[in-house]
């Protein structure tokens, strides 16, 4: 299925590059990263073919057999000396100019060649190129007489319902020759001089820099001590030892159900009682079992704080099931198609009881990190039902948040379903103009194509979640599916009566063995860890940077589905995709070498999705602060955690109710929420100082009073020295900036604190400014101000912490 | 047109976020000039209203509600015959255009939303709102408020996300330094800020500067702009607190805060959302009750916008990602329907009714150039689309020949919608 790439050639080459980028960037050793192994689908066994000899095409043949090779958009002759690969050379010269303009509007699902073997998908389907040159290697295969039926065919001739469809004298037919010899004989390239290399001159993050980077965007801390140590001894090899440890760490774990978050949005019912209300007391008794906290039922109840938190922790514990599969899968390192096969559901002693899983045991019955896999019933007519788990899609929350109604009968689920699992946007079918004065058909879901487009998609996956009705119970139809619409089921398999009962859990089964699961765990981790959306292919052919477009969309594919087959390889191992992701040169990517002139050689198009400069999330940035500061933002008008109260939605975030898109570019009122962090956090920071020097995380090699000049104006050297390497610690801490004592940015950060220290100064003597702290701002170490040394190290502060480098990422 | 093209124009229109400050002196971030244009208000209702309610009333067996002897003429207008349609066509008739047929070519919410708000059903084309920010004052700190909806930018313009919630919070973000909401303590003393802010942006530009990543310098380039307006924001409180505003996520409450922004010269255009409208069932109760609350909004709009004196300044454009079915389902609900209506009241705009649909809301066409309305059989007319209005719309907006404009070119025929 997945033969186009050329995988040994084209995966080499890209895998070359992102390695010995790694090798190169600290140390001697290559990362301990599992390479991906190649793919064995380019060795598929092809049936010894015949030369097609039909009339007028021979000619045609010949002139491919010569060494020239036409480009089959500008109809001049290729350098030969520039090897193309069969899969370029079938992107390029077949899907563009022949398939996908000849060939899909009759052979595709639901087109008038729907019944054929030669049925091919469209760019909105993700992984279309590879499905379609496997489709045209099997069909490749068939003759007639001794010659090519798909020849034949495009001849008009064979009895070709769509006539003749090329010349045989065209450009087009001429590719089409060559790409069936091409694939008796694969042509493989030892380079790739057909593709615009994207990395060629873009510098990535050294190992220590890509170890804080990788830190922040996974836990949120920054490297401790030893690990910056290891990395410097060993270089990249130590960036994947230090990549497992942090994966083993809680706040790893955090982040991760943040991820998935932001794609379920089950979060949503994660306050109040809004997880509890959405159970019914008729499947769940117990559900609100907090109320009463009966100790003869649950002894727990006997301890005063388990009982004041049963009401809080029991609705976050119910909410936050979904997100507890993902790491439960992760943690332990289990497949992570569970993430729809597991026939169980997290709970933990707190929603044990709402679901009446009695018979997991628990550690800690007062632990409400402490989740479970159970086995959950339901009461149905006085007696206990078993339910058929599907992981996530027999969530509660998940069928709740993704809700239907009795004429949507499950279709949004199924396009949630499409796009957050099997990395297919079903309205993109939907982009195709219709006109409603046309559909005339009765049931056009089921007998107007331009309906059916979309229906014959959506609507099996739609009734197999046919048992779970619009409050997400388990309630199977007693009269069966709707038989006005498609038979439940997924692509062209149909649900068997005797497996309706568990159709999703049939469901689940497919959809992780579809090859687009994988792809869509790749992409979600891509986006997550990046904050970037995965190219889609370019869709016109005419456009001036269409072949450089389309080559940069090939080779981060090719990447994507690297990154997929190790994920197999592993077992379904989550982990494997993020340590490929976050060693890769899309992660690390931080500039681009100057060229002279300043016009670098590599197009913009090639670049234009290269690096991330990626604005933090509210609560990454909470992290941040709290990883650099040693506390948190707190607002001091609620004493919370400000990124994640007042200013969360004002920053961009999102409440997975109401707002649910991140805003990704930072506008004038999160600029001042930003300031307004700087200045707070900086203030807040002067507590440092409280601490001895050997224990401060900000200010290690100064005291607060510290001058850089004596009252007669003179420089002291030594107060210069000690501020100037507190400023360099701070340009590391804060920023991640490994700078040199007489580095210009050290300059800059001290230019400002002794113009703040010297106008600060004057004016307090001038009686311009007070001789104290801000009140807000005012900690036990630091008696007065009157020398304005300790506000021009706020303002320091206040510079670092609303900098670039400490906004994004 | 992707992000990349949009640098490129960027670029050559030297656009805030390309601001020329490579090896030359370095701007002070909190310059910018304030914005006195036409403020641009999209309101959006989602999930697909039903316009033979409000603005192409039809009777027989297509409304429930009222019958077609009982449709009302108000103007220009034939409204459906609700006291509150009508008052508000009444009300508004002078400046008012309606736009009945416009066909969606689909029944699907998104494409039909995007459609609707950027004139192609395909991805890639900005909203209205956002394109004429972009072209107009991309730098002012709220050019483009977003209340959700279709919004998508294309990075033309950062949108702010921005209810009008609770002052205080609004005052602190805007008072950045101040200790308290009242402002008279302040962590840095004013000159020592203003130091902190040359240092910020002199670094910030020497950063910029060093980087050849276009994706990176294009962030660096956002922040630069996100800061230009920042003092600009304190103005924002001050008109917030002289006009007393309806608080909160409702219409009226989004309207509120665009139209205090745009008094403060900070914003140019706004999406405004109300919701409801998707009534697959208990249709005429749950669709009338959503569409009294719509035209309630937007009423609330026009009689702010007159009582701070800027009525003569502001346009607002109601829509919805489709129709409904002209005929009921089973739950007494409609489903969607691709014809739909559009309708603008406020500056520069004339009584007119562009487009119609027939007796039971099927297409109709009109003549490119005269708008003559004709059956759907005559092909040699055009089906009423989002694109040819928005080609108008732009032109009213006078951005049709901004380079950013004429990177989202629209292939549609011209119409005499607007007096221009």
């Amino acid at each position: 299925m997945y033969g186009y790439a050329c995988p040994r050639t084209f995966y080499k080459c890209v895998l070359f590059a992102l390695l010995t980028s790694l090798i190169a960037c600290g140390g001697e050793d290559a990362p301990v990263v599992p390479l991906p192994v190649a793919s064995d689908k380019g060795d598929d066994e092809q049936t010894p073919q015949e030369p097609f000899t039909a009339e007028g095409a021979d000619r045609v043949a010949e002139g491919v057999d010569q060494p020239e090779q036409i480009d089959p958009f500008t109809g001049e002759v290729v350098d030969p000396g520039d090897c193309v690969t069969n899969e370029s050379f079938f992107v390029q010269s077949i899907w563009v100019p022949v398939l996908s303009k000849n060939c899909i509007v009759c052979h595709n699902p639901l087109g008038a060649a729907k019944a054929t073997s030669f049925v091919l998908r469209d760019a909105y389907q993700t992984g279309f190129l590879a499905y379609n040159l496997d489709v045209l290697k099997e069909v490749a295969t068939y003759q007639k007489n001794g010659k090519s039926l798909i020849l034949l065919k495009a001849l008009g001739e064979a009895s070709h319902g769509g006539g003749p469809r090329l010349q045989p004298d065209s450009l087009e037919f001429a590719a089409l020759v060559e790409l069936l010899k091409r694939l008796e004989t694969p042509v493989e390239c030892d380079e790739q001089s057909d593709v615009h290399p994207i990395f060629d001159d873009v510098i990535l993050s050294d190992a220590e820099a890509t170890l804080r980077k990788t830190r922040m965007a996974l836990t949120g801390s920054i490297p401790s001590d030893d690990e910056v140590a290891m990395v410097q001894e060993l270089g990249g090899g130590a960036l994947a030892q230090i990549l497992d440890t942090i994966m083993t760490e809680d706040a790893f774990y955090e982040r991760l159900k943040e991820m998935f978050n932001d794609v379920f949005l089950t979060n949503a019912y994660a306050q109040g009682v809004a997880a509890v209300q959405l159970l019914k007391d008729a499947d769940y008794p117990e559900r609100n079992w907090w109320k009463t906290c009966d100790t003869t039922k649950h002894p727990q109840c006997l301890t005063p704080e388990f009982k004041d938190l049963a009401l809080e922790l029991t609705n976050w514990s119910v909410a936050q099931a979904p997100l507890e599969l993902v790491t439960y899968l992760v943690r332990n390192e289990l497949p992570f198609t569970e993430l729809l096969t597991a026939n169980y559901m997290m709970v933990n002693p707190f929603s044990a009881k709402v679901y009446g899983a009695d018979d997991v045991i628990f550690n800690n019955p007062l632990d409400f990190t402490e989740f479970k896999p159970a086995t959950i019933m339901v009461m149905r007519d006085g007696e206990e039902v078993g339910i058929p788990h599907a992981g996530v899609l027999t969530s509660p929350m998940w069928l709740n948040r993704y809700p239907t109604t009795d004429t949507n009968v499950n279709r949004h689920r199924s396009r949630m379903t499409y796009l957050q699992f099997l990395a297919t946007d079903i309205l993109k079918l939907a982009e195709r103009a219709i006109d409603q004065a046309e559909i005339t058909a009765h049931n056009p879901t089921m007998n107007e194509t331009a309906c059916s487009i979309c229906h014959a998609t959506v609507d099996p996956v739609a009734g197999a979640f046919q048992n779970w009705n619009a409050a997400g119970r388990y309630k199977p139809p007693e009269s069966g599916w709707h038989e006005s619409m498609r038979p439940p089921g997924f692509g062209y398999e149909t649900i068997k009566n005797q497996e309706a009962g568990s159709s999703l859990s049939w469901l689940a089964e497919r959809i992780t063995g579809d090859r687009r699961f994988v792809t869509s765990m790749v992409h979600l981790m891509f986006t997550a860890l990046t904050g970037q959306q995965p190219l889609r292919a370019p869709t016109d052919p005419t456009a001036s940077d269409y072949k450089v477009r389309l080559s940069v969309f090939l080779q981060q594919d090719a990447f994507f589905r690297n990154i997929g087959d190790a994920f197999i390889e592993d077992g379904y191992n989550l982990k494997s995709i993020i340590r490929w992701l976050v060693l890769s040169p899309y992660f690390r990517a931080e500039n681009l070498v100057e060229t002279p002139g300043g016009q670098n050689k590599t197009a913009w198009v090639v670049l234009d999705e290269v690096g991330m400069g990626r604005l933090l999330t509210p609560e990454q940035l909470g992290r941040r602060i709290t990883a650099v500061t040693g506390s948190p933002w707190i607002d001091p008008a609620t004493g919370e955690d400000a990124l994640r109260g007042d200013f969360l939605s004002y920053y961009g975030g999102i409440d997975s109710k109401h707002l649910t898109r991140r805003m990704g570019e930072l506008n004038g009122m999160m600029a001042n929420v930003a300031e307004r962090m700087a200045n707070e956090v900086a203030c807040a920071s002067l507590s440092d100082f409280d601490l001895e020097a050997p224990e401060r995380r900000l200010f290690p090699h100064v005291e607060w009073d510290f001058a850089p000049q004596e009252k007669h104006g003179f420089e002291v050297p030594e107060m210069v020295s000690a501020i100037r390497q507190n400023i360099q610690h701070l340009h590391q801490r804060v920023l991640g900036e490994r700078l040199e004592l007489a580095d210009p940015e050290i300059d800059r950060t001290y230019a400002l604190f002794l113009a703040v220290w010297s106008k600060g100064r004057q004016g307090v003597i001038d009686g311009v400014y007070g001789a104290t702290l801000p009140e807000d701002c005012a900690v036990d170490s630091i008696a007065g101000d009157a020398d304005y040394t300790a506000r021009a190290w706020m303002a320091v502060l206040s510079y670092l912490l609303s900098d670039y480098r400490f906004l994004y990422e | 047109m992707k992000r990349r093209n949009f640098l490129k124009l960027a670029g050559a229109a030297s656009l805030a976020v390309a601001t020329p400050w490579f090896g030359g002196s370095v701007a002070r971030a909190n310059d910018f000039q304030k914005y006195d244009g036409p403020l641009w208000i999209s309101v959006n209702a989602m999930g697909g209203w039903d316009p033979t309610m409000l603005c192409d009333p039809k009777g027989g067996s297509v409304n429930q509600g009222f019958s077609t002897a009982e449709i009302a003429q108000v103007g220009a207008f034939s409204v459906a015959p609700y006291d509150n349609v009508v008052a508000f066509f009444n009300k508004h008739k002078d400046h008012a255009v309606v736009f009945n047929g416009v066909d969606t070519s689909t029944n699907s919410h998104e494409p039909g939303r995007r459609n609707i708000w950027s004139g192609q059903l395909g991805e890639g084309y900005p909203t209205f709102a956002a394109l004429v920010a972009a072209c107009r004052a991309p730098e002012v700190p709220m050019a483009f408020i977003s209340n959700g909806g279709y919004d998508f930018t294309a990075s033309l313009v950062a949108p702010t996300r921005a209810e009008n919630g609770d002052l205080d919070i609004i005052k602190r973000i805007a008072n950045p330094n101040a200790v308290d909401t009242g402002a008279t303590k302040h962590y840095h003393d004013a000159d020592m800020r203003d130091l902190i802010h040359t240092a910020r942006d002199t670094r910030l530009a020497a950063l910029r500067k060093n980087q050849r990543l276009p994706r990176i310098e294009h962030a660096m380039g956002t922040l630069y702009t996100a800061r230009m307006g920042q003092g600009g924001l304190k103005s924002l409180t001050e008109h917030l607190d002289a006009m007393n505003p309806d608080e909160g996520s409702t219409l009226k409450g989004q309207a509120s805060l665009a139209i205090a922004a745009y008094k403060a010269g900070l914003c140019v255009s706004a999406n405004l959302t109300t919701g409801g409208f998707d009534t697959h069932d208990n249709h005429d109760t749950k669709q009338g009750a959503a569409m009294a609350t719509l035209i309630e909004g937007v009423d609330y709009i026009m009689d702010e916008a007159a009582a701070q004196g800027i009525a003569d300044k502001v346009v607002v454009v109601v829509s919805s990602d489709f129709a409904r079915t002209p005929n009921y389902n089973g739950g007494n609900g409609k489903d969607h329907w691709p014809y739909t209506s559009m309708f603008a009241v406020g500056a520069g705009i004339t009584p007119k009714v562009v487009g119609a649909t027939d007796p039971m809301q099927g297409a109709m066409r009109i003549k490119p150039m005269t708008g003559e309305v004709v059956g759907d059989d005559d092909k040699s007319a055009k089906r009423l689309s989002p694109a040819m209005i928005h080609k108008q719309l732009r032109k009213l907006a006078q951005i049709d020949d901004h380079e950013l404009a004429k990177a989202y070119p629209i292939d549609a025929p011209d119409l005499p919608i607007f007096d221009l």
